[in-house]
């Protein structure tokens, strides 16, 4: 296993408009979206934005009572894609968790470094004039706010400012387990996406809960000529290589679960080797893998299709009959594999009854 | 039991079935949840319901652990998987993957009760099946529909003796070899010959053979078969009756059919069958012969040799009426065949050979309500030479004389004498032999000239009248002192002649 | 017979006669032609400055239409105005301010782009009436015509259809002038054919056509510009239309669906397609993630038989 990364002292470098690319390349590595609409959007705003840089600093190397924040897109990258930002969303959800909180942030921090939610993080930045913390809230992507490892480390994710594009801006302040529920709609009032500023805690806090390293990481992943497999601090491997069968409407998820898009389940048949049956049983995102009937990857590690022409990853919503791809398991943070990590982020968070 | 019975004959009967079936179910097992499956023992056919059956992956991880514990089968609701990929799957696990459509715990209880009592669900088809083909009456089609819906994965055909498909599916036949020897048909799909079972009409005689084919998925499947089928040679037989009895009703009716039956043998290039004797065997896709099914009912000889025969009443009765009382005595005397209106008289053709056929129409001319003779014609290869054979028939007949029956096979001189008209020419045969019988006091001297004249000397005529040639030679002085002259031809066949009809 | 036409460089096109989809010796005149297929590519063609007007809220410099266009490109104005994606107007449409813009930017040719258009054109039609009103003769581009992925690139083509549509009105022109009378084609990018009249009015469509007709020519054992004359041949009219739609349960989205259709049909009959032979061929349904129940994008493909 790799190591996870730096965690201490030293600064760990600067995103300029030279380092950008390779960050924006590296941000989609494993993420979905990247030929959406949004991604392209979020990349040409933080390139107008980014000015002479931010500066991206390792959590342990801030002073320990800084306030940090967490930034993310919320919502749908559609909706982003066609009802554009006005500019200051990322300013003004954490201005209003300034003045929920008192007090100034320090520090801007990523939930999650997939597509877009890499980019609104450094936009924030920018626009705040403070540094970006070199890590993040799930060293993947989750579906939810609060599949977190900050939330595993004990963080609630509110108070949570959101902005909205029309100017709109709502603070939550809800019991952790209700801030989806209470979030969502409100994201939908607003036209479907939303800036969040949430999960708030100090420097100290922060440099315990987070996945460090992961945005140095990206900025070398992205360099052209570098293998993937920078990507994942954690290691991955290939499943297989196969030929999209069948994409199915898929049931047997629990009902109760309320997550942001429908259930299907994508068969691959294994091109050489053992020919083998695949299933992707996906929910938002691939969370099971059969092979032959068997369970070979599931949550929480990331299991993606990455196109066997053009090297992308392969959106659930885009797989189609016929399509080539290459099956990817990104192991996911070791607190992922906790039992707390499973219960939040593994395949029963899913609505899988494994 | 095994799987492939409990969906071919059992409880699942119509569910879609992948993979080949062949395990053996001794027990059910009812999995909500998957964990459940691995205390799941060997030959258990394993019921999905619940979250076990809640999507494609449950399913297929059901089957994957169904695989490892050696279970029979796997009994998942439709819908819960798509048919390809969990036709793929069973094909490389080599698990049977089974989707029933009706609740899977209705399912379950079927299963278990045919698994615990085998024989009891293949009575239940047996049973079903008696019903059905009670429902479907005496018709060959319908009683063939019944086995053909009720034996799903076979076909069953009922073919005449000669494997001429009659009703059913032409694939049933497909293994099946005729009784004339005919090679069976090769490289058909389906398997072989699951069962055969033979349908006698009501006289003993076989009518033809009930074949299904298919693939024998369990070791018991046959034997099922064979019972099933077992239970439609009543029906056939009672149709086969029924069909002749209607035909011995109404004389027309199975006369058109003889008629047509002719016809188009006699017409072979029309048929598009060109010179060859014989229509072709059942092919692919071949309909069964509606004409053909309805003369194999009524007991007719429709291929290999026949031989026609023609009765002849002496003093000309005709009609429809007498026609039909000709044909009841026909069918009671020579057995069943066609009888048509030919000459003045009833013919028609049977499987029996000429010789066999003569002693029969011997029986039949004594039976008679009016004084008839009848002709038997030589044996024909096939209903394409039939129409000879009755020409024969009608000559021999003709010369057969009241009474009396004439094989067109062994026809001469002395049938054609034996048919002159004795009663118009006894009057002129007596004047002319008058010099003689006047002299004749016992006799001897006619019967001498007439002895000498069919045998054509005096030594074997003394042969045939058991006397020395000598006494021979002193009667033919005696007639030739009558005033009769043998050496003249013109007198020989008058006197000849003469002889026949007073002697006759 | 059917005469297929590669126009690349000046100065003569190349030109293949095809009947029963096979190449026949070509005659020198056109005489019995019964439709003249082009292929052409409009990649490098000049560009006519366009007047872009978006319907929708601010936005950073950098997302501004016509931002990144070369100097000259033409201009733009942000009005307010536009439609969430549920279909909640999030402003009404500021109408003077459409107004003001045409009659004062100068220009012919109009881009307009609203958001929310694929979910709701109204206010793109609105703008294009009172452009129609205050610049007559102008040739107005609506971007919900065009499929797309986001507001922008939506834009995008909207735009560069507009700034394609003079110089595809001369090409048009010049194809009229030398076969007269006879109907004509022109080959997608992509695959199948529009109308001359569609040409006009969606340059875009046919933006790399000689490209496309090329790769079929090629695959046909043809080379160079007789490949693309030949290619632009095989095929009929096509056209697609995308939308996203709200629809709460079945019925609505068959309903939907059935609006779609509809509309691809029309759309590929005004590509040429003779009105009996146009069928839809493909449909697309994919829901949105992250959105309320019931919002689907949409894609219909028709295609059809030139008459």
């Amino acid at each position: 296993m790799t190591s996870p990364g730096t965690t201490g002292s030293g600064a760990a470098g600067r995103i300029g408009a030279a380092e950008l690319a390779a960050y924006v390349a590296g941000s989609r590595l494993f993420a979905t979206g990247a030929a959406e609409s949004a991604f392209s959007l979020a990349a040409d705003w933080a390139g107008s934005v980014i000015g002479d840089g931010v500066e991206v600093v390792a959590a342990g190397d801030l002073p320990q009572d800084v306030r940090c924040v967490a930034v993310s897109l919320v919502g749908s990258t559609t909706a982003l894609g066609e009802l554009l930002p006005s500019g200051d969303e990322p300013a003004r959800a954490v201005r209003a968790l300034e003045g929920r909180l008192g007090g100034r942030a320090g520090a801007v921090v990523a939930l999650n470094l997939a597509a877009e939610n890499a980019l609104i993080p450094l936009v924030a930045a920018a626009a705040l004039g403070v540094p970006l913390v070199d890590g993040d809230g799930t060293g993947r992507v989750f579906p939810l706010v609060e599949q977190t490892t900050f939330a595993l480390g004990g963080v609630p994710a509110t108070p949570l400012a959101l902005a909205g594009a029309s100017g709109e801006v709502v603070v939550i302040d809800t019991a952790a387990d209700r801030v989806e529920e209470l979030l969502r709609p409100v994201v939908l009032s607003v036209g479907g996406w939303a800036v969040t500023a949430c999960y708030p805690m100090c420097a100290g806090v922060l440099a315990r809960v987070l996945v460090p390293g992961t945005v140095s990481r990206l900025l070398r992943a992205g360099a052209p000529g570098t293998a993937r497999a920078v990507a994942a601090p954690y290691g991955v491997r290939t499943l297989c290589r196969g030929r999209i069968l069948a994409v199915e409407g898929s049931t047997g998820h629990g009902a109760e679960l309320a997550l942001p898009s429908l259930p299907s389940s994508i068969v691959v048949r294994e091109s050489g080797g053992l020919g083998r049956l695949v299933r992707l049983e996906a929910h938002n995102e691939i969370v099971l893998a059969l092979a032959d009937g068997a369970a070979v990857a599931m949550a929480p590690d990331q299991i993606c299709m990455i196109a066997a022409d053009g090297g992308t990853v392969v959106d659930v919503d885009k797989a189609a009959p016929g399509m080539e791809v290459e099956i990817m398991v990104v192991r996911a943070a070791p607190v992922w594999h906790t039992g707390p990590g499973l219960a939040l982020g593994g395949p029963r968070a899913f609505g899988l009854p494994l | 039991m095994t799987v492939a019975e409990l969906v071919d004959a059992g409880p699942l009967a119509g569910a879609r079935m992948y993979g080949t079936g062949e395990n053996p179910v001794h027990r059910v097992r009812i999995v909500d949840e998957l964990s459940v499956l691995s205390t799941v023992t060997p030959h258990t056919a394993v019921v999905l319901i619940g979250a076990a059956a809640g999507g494609g992956w449950a399913v297929e991880m059901a089957m994957r652990r169904a695989w490892e514990q050696a279970a029979a089968c796997v009994i998942a609701p439709s819908g819960g998987l798509s048919a390809g990929s969990g036709a793929v799957l069973a094909e490389r696990l080599g698990v049977t993957l089974i989707f029933v459509d009706e609740d899977p715990l209705v399912t379950a209880v079927r299963v278990a009760s045919a698994a615990s009592r085998p024989e009891a669900a293949r009575t239940q088809l047996v049973a079903r099946c008696a019903t059905r083909l009670a429902e479907a009456g005496t018709s060959a089609r319908r009683v063939l529909g019944v086995l053909n819906a009720e034996l799903p994965g076979t076909s069953v055909a009922f073919v005449d003796p000669y494997g001429q498909l009659l009703a059913g599916r032409a694939a049933g036949a497909a293994g099946h070899r005729p009784r004339d020897g005919g090679p069976a048909p090769e490289g058909r799909a389906g398997g072989g010959v699951l069962a055969e079972v033979a349908v006698p009409d009501r006289d003993g005689d076989a009518l033809g053979t009930l074949v299904a084919g298919g693939a024998a998925r369990s070791p018991g499947w046959p034997s099922v078969v064979r019972a099933v089928l077992g239970l439609a040679v009543a029906p056939l037989v009672a149709w086969a009756a029924a069909e002749r009895l209607s035909a011995s009703r109404d004389f027309v009716h199975q006369e058109s059919l003889a008629e047509r039956l002719l016809a188009r043998h006699a017409r072979p290039l029309e048929e598009g069958h060109g010179h060859a004797p014989e229509s072709p065997r059942t092919a692919d896709g071949e309909e069964p012969d509606e004409v053909r099914g309805r003369a194999a009912a009524l007991g007719w000889a429709v291929r290999g040799p026949v031989t026609g025969f023609l009765v002849l009443p002496a003093d000309g009765v005709t009609g429809a009426e007498a026609a039909g009382r000709a044909q009841a005595v026909i069918a009671a005397t020579v057995g069943e065949a066609p009888v048509l209106r030919r000459g003045g008289g009833w013919a028609g053709w049977s499987a029996a050979a000429p010789d066999e056929l003569a002693g029969r129409l011997a029986r039949c001319v004594a039976a008679m309500p009016w004084p008839c003779a009848a002709g038997a014609g030589a044996a024909a290869v096939g209903l394409d030479g039939v129409g000879e054979s009755l020409l024969g028939a009608e000559a021999a007949a003709f010369v057969a004389g009241p009474g009396r029956v004439a094989r067109a096979d062994r026809m001469g001189p002395a049938e054609l004498l034996g048919a002159l008209p004795a009663g118009v020419l006894k009057a002129p045969a007596t004047v002319v032999l008058r010099p003689l019988l006047a002299v004749d006091k016992d006799g001897s001297l006619l019967e001498t000239l007439a002895a000498v004249l069919d045998e054509g000397g005096a030594l074997r005529a003394a042969d045939r009248l058991g006397v020395h040639r000598n006494t021979v030679t002193a009667r033919l002085e005696r007639v030739r002192a009558a005033g009769f002259d043998l050496e003249d031809p013109a007198s020989r066949l008058a006197l000849q002649l003469a002889c026949h009809v007073v002697l006759r | 017979m059917i005469l297929g036409v590669c126009l690349g460089r000046p100065p003569s096109p190349v030109t293949v006669a095809v009947r029963d989809g096979v190449p026949v010796p070509a005659p020198r005149a056109a005489r019995g032609a019964r439709a003249v297929c082009v292929a052409v590519d409009l990649d490098g063609a000049p560009l006519a400055p366009v007047a872009a007007i978006r319907v929708g809220g601010p936005c950073p410099e950098v997302l501004k239409p016509l931002v990144g266009w070369p100097e000259g490109s033409g201009v733009a104005a942000i009005v307010r105005g536009g439609h969430s994606l549920t279909g909640r107007p999030l402003a009404p449409l500021d109408t003077e301010a459409v107004r003001r813009f045409a009659e004062g930017c100068g220009l012919s040719d109009f881009a307009v782009t609203a958001t929310g258009s694929p979910v709701l054109a109204d206010h793109e039609l609105a703008v294009a009436s009172i452009v129609a009103e205050a610049v007559p003769g102008a040739r107005i581009t609506l971007s919900y015509e065009f499929g797309g992925r986001g507001l922008r690139e939506r834009e995008h083509d909207a735009i560069l259809s507009a700034a394609l549509g003079p110089h595809a009105g001369r090409v048009a022109d010049e194809v009229a002038g030398r076969w007269p009378g006879v109907p004509a084609y022109f080959a997608r990018s992509g695959s199948g054919l529009v109308s001359a009249h569609y040409f006009r009015r969606y340059p875009l469509a046919c933006r790399a056509g000689a490209t496309a007709a090329r790769d079929r020519g090629t695959a046909a054992g043809l080379a160079g510009d007789a490949a693309a004359a030949f290619g632009a041949t095989a095929g009929g009219p096509e056209a697609q239309v995308e939308r996203i739609v709200r629809a709460l349960g079945r019925a609505e989205l068959d309903r939907a669906l059935r609006d779609a259709e509809d509309e691809v049909l029309t759309r590929v009959v005004s590509a040429g397609a003779a009105p009996g032979s146009a069928r839809v061929v493909e449909t697309t349904v994919n829901p949105l993630s992250y959105l309320p129940d019931g919002l689907y994008r949409v894609r219909v493909t028709a295609e059809g038989a030139t008459p």
